[in-house]
């Protein structure tokens, strides 16, 4: 029996759509099922802990806080003094004030009294000029220093404060971000316990919108009050409960939040610190950072740890969301680009054989996958060859694992950290499982495909992102009192 | 009526779409059951909170009297407590609610106090209980156990403990080793001599906590352990020396600068930096000249001559760090030869370009907001 080449081709599209789809599902199962392993270890093993031992000890190592800001003058006040109020013994704040247009460094000299000191800054990594360093008049804020600089972004900003910071380790955080006070004790706890040097830990970052935030601190979590921010509540469980806490398990992390992280110092400036030229620095120099270790041979880890420690806030609109994911898009290609030696190299282990690929294939390649299925679906459907009753069951099935694995997310959110204690919190999660495979998803698939396009057309930049602000909310709270 | 039954539509739909529908439906299942499970968990939680809280209360009233007892009070009254709280601890929970409060309270008080919180520890038979767990297949109930055992200071458990010291769990290993050094009094660290393990930072701080609450005279000569085989427990042995002050140690600690292990004469050159006194400059001055090429140790040691050095003796000794290649290092030797009679008069001799860049570690290292 002869088959026509058009029965060849679309079997062989059909066949190649349904093996993705069973290896995409397979690698979610076994990592949300990792994840919960690991979770419950995680759990099961602080419970021992007590971490006013860290709090008190001068065994512990020193951390420098390198915060960016640019035009931050509504909130950067309060935003310092939020640093200021975290509980560490030995650590510094490193503020960069990357070529704000507003009064961001004007309000800091004022609020904290600086002065201009010469202090004798090393470009040991390469940085647009910096024009100066302040300290502190008052003994009270010796713990920050303020550097201004010409605008260079992120990146540059974050490697102004690797060459100021004279610590072991270092935490590169979003200033807006808000920092639960115990953060950094439970940060550096890997890197106390580990028998393997730990190069880098990462956080969790959760969702603030609606959050109650007093004086720079969150006092009450609350689900957000709008579906979009929802979404991404729902999103940021499902990643960081479910993804990165079993990439950990396997030392397999390759990314670790732009807004929490800490880093071994030396080996980030051995590696040259944040890459300028790309919008996706954090998982690059994460990546950068795990091949500086494999290709010197020196053990190493990338930990994760799952306790919600820093609270951002969501993009409130679908305009500025588009961005940030377009941001994210055009960052994972950047990156995968730049170490596309990594693809299925054995010399780099489960990094080449396993994490690499699953970013590339799972990560950058899903909403081309997607999208094109979506294209194949309806030229199928004009030329009549479709089995609608097969198109119908298949639908229902993913649409049943993307709600099982938003269930489970929550379920795993449930069981340790219980951050949404209303009971209708648990409705409204429900019912933003339930619509979000056909309401956000696509949206996310787009804005995806949309960040690779705009990247072929050399677009660089990282796109404007405004926000609400926490004090927003801090006066709508009092209001409503 | 025949098209909505089950049986017509399984035979009507093909194998796939069978198995497509049969994973929907296992999955929305789950899904439901997920969500079931998330409502019933906030019940129960709820309940074992209300159910704690209650025993909390009834034990925390007793515990506090018993605590408070002076010696002379009468036996009567003792039993009539223990009494009271026999007949609440006949299940698991409320056994592990009573530990748990003994604990709490066992950590704030001492004297009499401390030993009354001991008594009803024994006298209701709870130390077995912590010994069981010692014997549970999980590793969570076995560190339990030992950390209730070292809590109560039950030392009678030293030898089971000692049996958990090469435990495959890290937890486990951890907190026997936390135990060990707390029950064994007067050799709390006996064990260290044969110890094969792993004494991690987070052992050391939290060892490093418990010594803080013995009084330093008893505590052992750390520098035993310099030369011991296991590295860890060596550093672990600088590390305390320095944090106790075991001045005695110093000349064994210039020894250690020269070790091949860099990492353990960095430990012993910090410790130095923190105890050496103006008797030992020379030497170090001396020993100096050879950390040229490992400049965290050169820094250490450059901070240190900056406190005990003699400017008319050791200042020849820093100058030539002026001219190292490792920024750090030069910055320290500015602060300490700034520290001892001044640098300027140094740098004289250096290239201008040279001149300039230590010009301005002088201004920096000189400013109050820098240090």
């Amino acid at each position: 029996m002869m088959f026509s080449f058009w029965e060849i081709f679309f079997f062989t599209i059909n066949t190649l759509i349904l093996a993705y789809g069973i290896s995409i599902t397979l690698a979610y199962l076994i990592l949300a099922a990792l994840s919960q392993y690991e979770l419950r270890k995680y759990i099961q093993r602080n419970h021992f802990t007590d971490f006013r031992n860290i709090l008190s000890s001068p065994l512990t190592p020193g951390i420098s806080l390198i915060a960016p800001a640019y035009n931050e003058g509504l909130t950067i006040i309060d935003n310092v003094k939020s640093l200021m109020s975290i509980m560490y013994n030995n650590y510094e704040i490193i503020i960069i004030n990357d070529g704000s247009k507003d009064d961001t460094l004007n309000k800091m000299i004022e609020a904290f009294n600086l002065v201009i000191v010469p202090f004798d800054l090393q470009y040991t990594i390469a940085t647009k000029p910096v024009r100066g360093i302040y300290k502190s008049q008052n003994r009270a804020f010796k713990k920050l220093t303020v550097v201004d600089k010409e605008n260079g972004g992120k990146a540059d900003a974050l490697n102004v404060g690797l060459n100021v910071s004279k610590k072991d380790l270092v935490a590169c955080i979003d200033v807006d971000c808000i920092i639960e006070p115990d953060a950094l004790l439970k940060m550096v706890k890997p890197f106390l316990e580990s028998t393997k040097p730990v190069i880098a830990s990462g956080g969790v970052v959760r969702i603030a919108n609606s959050c109650i935030v007093e004086d720079g601190r969150l006092v009450e979590v609350k689900l957000p009050q709008i579906q979009i921010a929802r979404f991404q509540v729902l999103e940021y469980i499902r990643a960081f409960l479910l993804g990165r806490m079993a990439w950990s398990k396997l030392n397999g992390l390759l990314l670790i939040s732009g807004a929490f992280g800490l880093f071994k110092r030396d080996i980030a400036v051995k590696c040259g610190g944040y890459n300028h030229n790309t919008v996706g620095e954090d998982m690059e120099l994460v990546v950068r950072m795990r091949v500086y270790m494999h290709k010197h041979n020196f053990p190493y880890k990338v930990t994760y740890i799952p306790d919600p420690l820093c609270w951002t806030e969501a993009p409130a609109s679908y305009q500025i969301l588009g961005r940030q994911r377009n941001r994210w898009a055009r960052g994972t290609f950047e990156v995968l680009k730049l170490h596309r030696y990594l693809f299925f190299n054995p010399k780099y282990g489960l990094m080449g054989l396993v994490s690499y690929p699953f970013w590339f294939f799972f990560e950058w390649l899903a909403p081309f996958v997607e999208f094109s299925g979506l294209l194949y679906f309806l030229t199928l459907a004009c030329i009549g060859k479709i089995n609608w009753i097969f198109f119908f069951a298949i639908t229902l099935a993913v649409y049943a694992f993307a709600f099982f694995i938003s269930m489970f997310s929550l379920f795993s959110e449930e069981t340790s950290y219980y951050k949404y204690t209303q009971k209708r919190d648990i409705i409204k999660m429900i019912g933003t499982a339930l619509i979000e495979p056909l309401w956000f998803h696509p949206r996310v698939v787009w804005w995806g495909l949309k960040g690779n396009f705009d990247l072929i057309k050399g677009k660089k930049s990282w796109g404007e992102m405004s926000r609400q602000g926490f004090v927003q909310y801090k006066k709508k709270n009092e209001l409503v009192r | 009526m025949k098209y909505f039954t089950l049986t017509y539509l399984i035979q009507a739909f093909s194998e796939e779409v069978n198995i497509l529908l049969s994973i929907s439906v296992i999955l929305l299942l789950l899904s439901i059951a997920l969500v079931l499970f998330i409502l019933i968990s906030r019940l129960v939680k709820s309940y074992h909170l209300k159910k704690e809280e209650k025993f909390k209360q009834l034990f925390r009233e007793i515990i506090y009297g018993i605590s408070v007892q002076e010696k002379n009070r009468s036996d009567q009254e003792s039993d009539l407590a223990l009494t009271e709280l026999n007949k609440n601890i006949h299940s698991v929970f409320g056994q592990q609610v009573l530990i748990d409060e003994l604990i709490h309270v066992r950590k704030n008080v001492v004297g009499t106090s401390a030993d009354n919180i001991y008594a009803v520890y024994l006298n209701l038979e709870l130390h077995k209980n912590s010994l069981k767990k010692l014997k549970s297949i999980s590793w969570v109930t076995k560190a339990r156990g030992i950390r209730e055992l070292a809590e109560m200071d039950y030392s009678n458990a030293i030898l089971q403990i000692e049996q958990l010291l090469s435990a495959p769990q890290q937890t486990i290993r951890e907190e026997s080793i936390l135990a060990l050094i707390r029950l064994s009094k007067n050799n709390s660290f006996n064990f260290i001599n044969d110890y094969k393990g792993e004494i991690t930072p987070w052992i050391e701080i939290n060892i490093h906590k418990h010594l803080l609450t013995l009084d330093a005279r008893k505590l052992p000569n750390f520098s035993l352990w310099f030369n011991h085989s296991n590295r860890s427990v060596r550093s672990f042995s600088i590390k305390m020396t320095r944090l106790f002050r075991q001045i005695e140690s110093v000349p064994d600690l210039l020894l250690l600068l020269s070790e091949a292990d860099k990492d353990i004469a960095l430990l012993a050159a910090d410790a130095i930096c923190d105890m050496a006194g103006q008797e030992y400059a020379t030497p170090l001055a001396e020993i100096l000249s050879n950390t040229w090429d490992y400049d965290q140790i050169s820094i250490r040691l450059m901070n240190t001559m900056a406190s005990i050095g003699d400017p008319d003796i050791h200042s020849k000794f820093l100058t030539p760090f002026l001219s190292h290649p490792d920024y750090e290092v030069r910055l320290a030797t500015v602060r300490a030869l700034e520290q001892l009679n001044g640098t300027e008069q140094h740098i004289q001799v250096l290239e201008k370009d040279k001149q300039v860049a230590i010009q301005q570690m002088i201004a920096h290292v000189n400013n109050t907001f820098l240090n």
